[in-house]
């Protein structure tokens, strides 16, 4: 299909080829016999969660890839639930999905309704690969005031399958929701996250990390749109590239009119392994309000040489010093899996990524 | 008698694409036991030796040979050195945001000895330690070495000489930026470290932190190479006097 997706909110100088997604990121094609059956869903859901069979969402905030996108993955979800909680769910709900050669396509799409004051974790997992294969990802959330919801992502493709993931957030009033965005695997991968900070003192904080090899493509968009007052976003990115892998990071903070002291950060630490890998960021703050505070910071560079050696002159071979620097730039994210055995799969999941890095 | 730990044979470093020459033809030799002391004024190549020694990969040796315990390490990497028992405590520790100090030195106790580690009696032993060094438990907790203040960062060197137990710890002005309290927290701690069966290489420019050691050799770099060796009483005949004096008796 052929839409721009991942559009930075205010076009910069073509030429630097950040302003959308590439078009080696469009979305897939849709099979002449349409989308393989993917795996049911159906997670515990803990007291004060309920599963519905339809969702008022119709008229939804777009993510960050964009309302086309959003639509296009709606409508070509073969995977689709609805969630509602009130009060405090107890665990998390867990979705995990495989991709494989009988099940190549997972294409979800999830709702999350959380009335005042609740509060509720979801952990979305997909793991596997597969020829073609696609996983693809819509979520779209409504967060009431007081209410409290924690997304985490955990993607770890192989390297044939493609990624897309779209999120959605309506923040109420003193409303939270943290994101955690992990994505190691897949040779493209889509993400965007846009989330309306349009109620005071509502927060928005999102840890992602990404792993880029080959000639993996990778195109981020992440936007918070404040609007309310005494609203606070946090979004805070670090990735590693490798081989040939081509990233873009598009990170907005928009201080629109209404939105006095608010407060928005951005940073990425990207890690390059590799003097042909591409790195691109691309940190934005509008200002339509006066007293508010938005700070970007990147950082982006090889593993620095002092460092290393002062790791391996404490008995750490090469690949353990890589392994410890990366697992340091990651472990904000990872620490907030809610779920230690997936945290450990996580670690494991980056450390044989770098040591396939070593030794390739 | 058994075999040095550490004989350095006419050892030539260089560094740099100019392939400048820091070290030429120096030797050294240090049994088990001994504590050995390195001076001599800034830039005489007192550093480069510790560095060369750790194996720092800026410097290259391009003459003569190390060898430890035995081993001929001349062009090992710096973790090959460390696991077979060497240590340098750093004059400007690096900062590694994300890793806990505890998590780090499990990981480096882990990786020098090749065997487990076992948390809890790990843990003790490393709040022993940083009692002794007069170090807040809740750095074990913060990331290695950022936002510590100068005195905190040479704390948490030789807390790793103590939780590490090398067979020879280079200290490279491990004194310097410390005040005198710190001081002598630092020389009591590289004190218990010190036995029989390992040894010390001390670069310093003060006596302080030599109390309680017992100074074998004291050595003297000019040039690139050992100028003088003496006993422990040379480090107070330079310390009273200076290296221009030094020389000049040498001339005379």
């Amino acid at each position: 299909m052929t839409t721009t997706m991942n559009r930075l909110p205010v076009a910069t100088w073509n030429p630097l080829g950040v302003n959308y997604a590439p078009a080696s990121a469009a979305l897939p094609t849709v099979p002449a016999d349409g989308w393989a059956k993917a795996e049911i869903l159906s997670p515990a859901l803990p007291a004060g969660v309920t599963a519905r069979a339809e969702a008022d969402f119709g008229d939804f905030a777009a993510s960050g890839m964009g309302a086309e996108t959003d639509t296009w993955l709606a409508e070509n979800a073969n995977l689709v639930n609805h969630l509602a909680v009130s009060g405090t769910a107890d665990a998390p709900i867990v979705f995990e999905n495989t991709l494989d050669a009988a099940h190549p396509h997972a294409l979800t799409y999830l709702t999350i309704d959380a009335a005042e004051g609740s509060s509720l974790t979801v952990v979305q997992v997909v793991r596997g690969d597969a020829e073609n294969g696609v996983s693809a990802s819509l979520t779209r959330i409504r967060a009431a005031e007081n209410a409290h919801v924690t997304l985490v992502q955990v993607q770890l493709l192989g390297n044939r399958a493609r990624r897309w993931n779209a999120v959605a957030i309506e923040q109420g009033k003193s409303a939270r929701v943290e994101q955690v965005r992990i994505e190691l695997g897949g040779c493209v991968v889509a993400c965007g996250a846009r989330t309306l900070l349009n109620h005071n003192k509502c927060e928005y904080d999102l840890d992602a990390v990404y792993f880029g090899h080959g000639n993996d493509v990778l195109d981020f968009n992440d936007v918070s749109v404040h609007t309310g007052r005494d609203t606070l976003c946090e979004m805070h990115t670090a990735g590693v590239l490798t081989g040939s892998a081509d990233k873009i990071l598009r990170g907005t903070v928009d201080f629109q009119r209404g939105a006095k002291r608010g407060v928005g950060h951005e940073s990425e630490d990207v890690l390059l392994f590799s003097p042909n890998a591409r790195n691109r960021t691309a940190p934005l703050i509008l200002c339509g309000e006066e007293e508010v505070e938005g700070q970007h910071a990147a950082s982006v560079g090889r593993l620095d040489e002092s460092k290393l050696y002062y790791l391996r002159s404490r008995g750490l071979s090469e690949a353990q010093a890589r392994r410890l620097m990366v697992d340091a730039r990651f472990a904000p994210a990872i620490d907030k899996i809610p779920l230690e055995s997936l945290q450990d799969e996580v670690r494991e999941n980056v450390a044989g990524r770098l040591n396939d890095e070593l030794d390739g | 008698m058994s075999s040095p730990l550490l004989e350095v044979k006419d050892l030539q470093v260089i560094v740099g694409e100019e392939n400048k020459v820091l070290l030429d033809g120096l030797n050294l030799t240090v049994n088990a036991g001994e504590t050995h002391v390195l001076m001599g004024h800034n830039g005489a190549g007192k550093s480069t030796l510790m560095s060369a020694l750790m194996g720092d990969p800026r410097y290259t040796v391009t003459r003569g040979q190390i060898i430890f315990r035995g081993q001929d390490i001349t062009h090992e990497t710096a973790d090959v050195r460390a696991r077979a028992g060497m240590f340098l405590s750093f004059q400007t520790p690096e900062e590694i945001p994300g890793i806990t100090l505890e998590s780090f030195l499990r990981t480096a106790a882990g990786a020098v000895t090749g065997k487990p580690v076992k948390v809890m009696k790990f843990r003790h032993e490393m709040a022993a330690q940083m009692e002794a060094l007069n170090m807040d438990p809740s750095y074990a907790d913060r990331y290695l070495n950022v936002g510590f203040s100068g005195g905190e960062k040479k704390k948490a060197e030789i807390l790793q000489l103590l939780m590490l137990k090398p067979a020879l710890a280079l200290l490279d002005e491990t004194d310097s930026g410390l005040d005198v309290d710190a001081v002598k927290t630092v020389a009591s701690g590289i004190k218990a470290y010190h036995n029989a069966d390992n040894a010390l290489i001390i670069i310093t420019h003060n006596a302080k932190i030599l109390e309680g050691l017992q100074v074998d050799y004291v050595h003297v770099l000019d040039d690139a190479r050992i100028v003088r060796t003496g006993d422990g009483s040379l480090v107070n005949e330079i310390i009273e006097e200076g290296f221009t004096a030094l020389k000049e008796d040498e001339a005379k």
